[in-house]
């Protein structure tokens, strides 16, 4: 009875779609994808690029224009920006990692028990999903910080949390398609308990959904975090973030572009790349497109 | 009041407040500002007068003052109410000081009052009644006389407490009662001496129409002003402009304007942009005339422009500064206080945030409670000269030991104090100067409401109290214990929590002294006070940076630094 989802034609089955994914790397994925290891490589380790303290404040080098030693050049503070882009990189990472951990958890565990349970549990969560649907993912965001107010650890939450909803209601869709195929009802047949079955048989035949979704969830935490950033409601100063690079440099596109046009273009690259290469582990996994 | 907190209030609002009756000790500061307002443009601005000449007519100087046209100005919050009686947030400041006249105005090339709509007046030997003569002839806008029974009516108004006046010197206690001694006298009784009032006088007290008030009811009057100025109302669109024009029967013009008469402008509009890279943006298109608060790094990059003119008005009363909190540890020690002062670099805060500044002597490094050129201004006070081992040695004494992440420690807690601020720039190099020291300053920018809420709810150590004011008595608003916020329902800006009897005492004293040695030297003594004790953060000196069109002449500002004087001012073609 432990058999219905076996490992091994899984794992064959995975390196099978490796190979086509990797063979699948044409066009612009390619290098979207170099990129996005290349930002991820920058942001475990900062110093590849960067040689300067991204919070050191030099008086000297107030908006220095791109130049051999600061190839991006320096903010109105006369801190490397490259510098700030390397870590910030490290710092949007790492709250999109989390903020998608957090929404795809919770996201996997009430759109999975619903979609089990069904019944009227299944139609008290959903109508409470449904409301808070109806307010957009930024708004959602905007007031989870307005209750715990501004910080990079609250909006970790507001953006996890304000993903959540929509990626519920894919899931408990995915789930629903899962949930009366035979060999879930043949586990429930032998009375295999609710949980176990959510586990072994439920879950394993819904994570390439939970795995597109992450992909796309991944980029949006990015922008979202960037946004709350940028109107001072993410990351505090000193910490250098891109969003909030963006929003403290607005006011010198006239006078010092770099200091806007160079984190925001990283931004912008990274975003399409996440988007790019999310549409590729899309092709990949959806049976429809295959 | 400063006004800081509430619900109808947004962005930041330093309303100028009493000032000094006399005052020959102004020192440099403020004499260089008349003239820097005249020669700024030439002088500091890289020389480029010549280009200027030939890019806007080589007649500009030559030709006569020239009538009509509309001034755009840019101001960068919104609009709300034009009744001077109750209100006294800068924007509003800004707008109204156009429609309504005070009764005496200050000279700031001799720090004088000269008559406005009073020809004269008299102080009691008491100090405790004030006569004045009114200038006869003049009439508001709607067409009645501005005569005893007007500012009479004007007194009792802004001391009414069912309106809860939100104008500045109303806080205090100290009006009695106005009396009507012929058509043209009237006499205020004080119930004590008051030794800001003249200068209360000078820019708080403006005449608004009885006929006007009644009309419309007290609390509709802020949208349907009527006063005696050099321009009325004719048009408000919310959130977006207001549109003043000239009075064709203006003639009670002060002497220390530059001609008599109606004004040359035909209309003023004050456009509300809050962005100020879109009013930026506004001036280099021609959409606006004049912006302020234009930002450093656009005054640096626009400065020399031959298209474009800098007016600094450089401000008296309390810069920019930070209050710290003195009931919340850790900044309760007081070595704690004296370290972050004696720890901050402010030359080179002020290069820094404020380079493009610092030639036109403004947002120059602050040492004390007030800044320099406000009257009474103490210089015994600079003690906090940058000095980071004496810091670093008051933090070692006070039990503050460097931790393993180079933060002090104390019992287990580490050295952590939360600053906020609505602008960007010195809170970002506060921080990294600070750290230098050990000290963890955990900064947050935010709006106003948001940052004077924090420091009320004891959520911050320190928050920023920028008053322009040009009487000393502002120091009361921010270090009588009277002004602590929430205290008896009270909208105090104590927003130090300081509760120091002595400091008490001398600010008590220095209000009700109307000797002015004896009142300049107890404000000398609350300046020492204040210092010695920590009470406060002072970084730089926070003026008026203004940009205008090469077009605009002969604008000038008040004694505060921050309102413009429209009636003389005039459009190049």
């Amino acid at each position: 009875m432990e058999s219905t989802v076996s490992r091994r034609p899984d794992r064959t089955l995975g390196r099978r779609r490796v190979r086509r994914f990797v063979g699948r790397f044409r066009g612009v994925s390619g290098p979207a994808a170099m990129f996005i290891l290349v930002v991820a490589a920058v942001a475990v380790c900062p110093r590849l690029v960067s040689a300067y303290d991204p919070t050191l404040i030099q008086g000297s080098l107030i908006l220095a224009p791109p130049g051999l030693s600061h190839p991006f050049g320096t903010d109105e503070y006369g801190r490397d920006v490259l510098s700030r882009v390397a870590y910030g990189a490290r710092t949007s990472l790492r709250f999109a990692l989390f903020a998608t951990s957090i929404s795809i958890a919770a996201s996997a565990i009430v759109g999975a028990f619903a979609a089990y349970y069904g019944g009227r549990f299944d139609r008290l969560v959903m109508r409470l999903v449904d409301v808070l649907m109806a307010f957009p993912g930024i708004l959602l965001a905007l007031i989870v910080v307005a209750l715990l107010g501004p910080g990079l650890g609250q909006a970790t939450i507001a953006v996890g949390f304000g993903q959540a909803p929509t990626f519920a209601r894919v899931v408990r869709s995915s789930a629903l398609g899962v949930r009366h195929r035979l060999y879930v009802e043949a586990a429930e047949a032998v009375g295999v308990p609710g949980y176990r079955i959510l586990w072994r048989h439920l879950f394993p035949n819904i994570r390439h959904t939970v795995l597109v979704l992450a992909t796309l969830g991944f980029a949006e935490a990015i922008l979202i975090g960037a946004s709350l950033s940028f109107l001072g409601l993410g990351a505090q100063p000193p910490t250098p973030e891109w969003g909030a690079m963006l929003g403290e440099a607005r006011g010198y596109l006239a006078s010092a572009w770099w200091t806007a046009a160079l984190p925001g273009s990283v931004l912008a690259a990274t975003l399409l790349s996440l988007n790019i290469v999310g549409d590729q582990v899309r092709d990949l996994l959806d049976p429809r497109l295959r | 009041m400063r006004g800081r907190s509430g619900p109808a209030r947004t962005g930041e609002h330093e309303n100028n407040g009493p000032a000094q009756a006399g005052g020959r000790h102004r020192v440099s500061r403020r004499r260089f500002l008349t003239t820097a307002a005249v020669l700024g443009a030439g002088v500091a601005g890289r020389g480029a007068l010549s280009n200027r000449l030939g890019a806007t007519g080589n007649r500009v100087f030559a030709i006569t003052p020239r009538t009509g046209g509309a001034l755009v100005y840019a101001v960068d919050q919104p609009i709300t109410k034009l009744d001077p009686n109750l209100d006294a947030h800068r924007v509003n400041e800004i707008v109204f000081y156009q429609i309504f006249d005070p009764l005496i105005v200050r000279d700031k090339s001799d720090n004088k009052f000269k008559p406005w709509l009073a020809r004269s007046w008299d102080v009691s030997a008491d100090g405790r009644t004030y006569t004045f003569r009114l200038r006869p002839g003049v009439t508001f806008h709607d067409g009645t006389p501005v005569n005893a029974e007007a500012v009479k009516f004007n007194f009792d108004r802004v001391h009414n407490p069912a309106l809860a006046s939100q104008a500045t010197p109303t806080a205090v206690g100290f009006y009695d009662s106005s009396e009507v001694v012929d058509p043209l006298t009237v006499r205020v009784h004080l119930k004590s001496p008051w030794g800001p009032f003249l200068d209360a006088l000078s820019f708080s007290y403006r005449m608004v129409s009885p006929a006007g008030v009644r009309k419309v009811g007290d609390k509709d009057f802020g949208r349907h002003p009527v006063g005696s100025g050099p321009f009325r109302l004719v048009e408000w669109v919310e959130n977006q402009q207001v549109v003043l024009e000239r009075n064709p029967n203006y003639a009670s013009t002060p002497s220390i304007f530059s001609r008599t008469g109606q004004a040359l402008l035909d209309r003023v509009v004050f456009r509300m942009i809050p962005e100020p890279a879109t009013r930026v943006a506004a001036l280099e298109s021609g959409e606006v005339h004049v912006i302020t608060a234009t930002p450093a790094q656009d005054f640096r990059r626009l400065n020399g422009d031959p298209r474009f003119k800098p007016v600094i008005g450089r401000s008296p009363g309390m810069g920019w500064c930070w209050a710290i909190n003195v009931t919340k540890p850790p900044t309760d020690e007081v070595a704690v206080r004296q370290a972050i002062n004696y720890g901050i670099d402010r030359p080179a805060i002020a290069s820094i945030v404020y380079g493009a500044y610092q030639s036109y002597h403004a947002f120059e490094p602050a040492y004390g409670a007030l800044v320099p050129g406000t009257w009474s201004y103490d210089k015994q006070s600079e003690i906090y000269h940058y000095d980071p081992a004496k810091a670093k040695d008051l933090l070692d004494r006070a039990g503050w030991k460097v931790g393993p992440d180079g933060i002090r420690q104390k019992n287990g807690k580490r050295l952590e104090i939360v600053l906020n601020s609505w602008e960007h720039g010195i809170p970002e190099v506060l921080q990294s100067q600070l750290r230098a020291i050990g000290v963890d300053l955990k900064v947050g920018v935010r709006d106003t409401s948001s940052v004077n809420a924090a420091q009320e709810k004891q959520d911050s150590h320190m928050s920023p109290i920028p008053a322009a004011r040009t009487d000393p008595d502002i120091l009361s608003d921010s270090f009588h214990s009277r002004n602590i916020p929430g205290l008896s329902g009270g909208t105090g800006d104590n927003y130090d929590f300081v509760k120091d009897p002595v400091l008490d005492r001398l600010l008590d004293d220095g209000a009700a002294e109307v000797n002015l040695t004896k009142r300049e030297n107890l404000y000398k003594l609350a300046q020492r006070r204040i210092m010695a004790m920590a009470y406060l953060l002072p970084v730089t000196t926070r003026d008026n940076a203004t940009l205008m069109s090469a077009k605009v002449q002969d604008l000038r500002f008040d004694a505060v630094g921050f309102f413009p004087w429209l009636h003389d001012a005039w459009l190049a073609r």
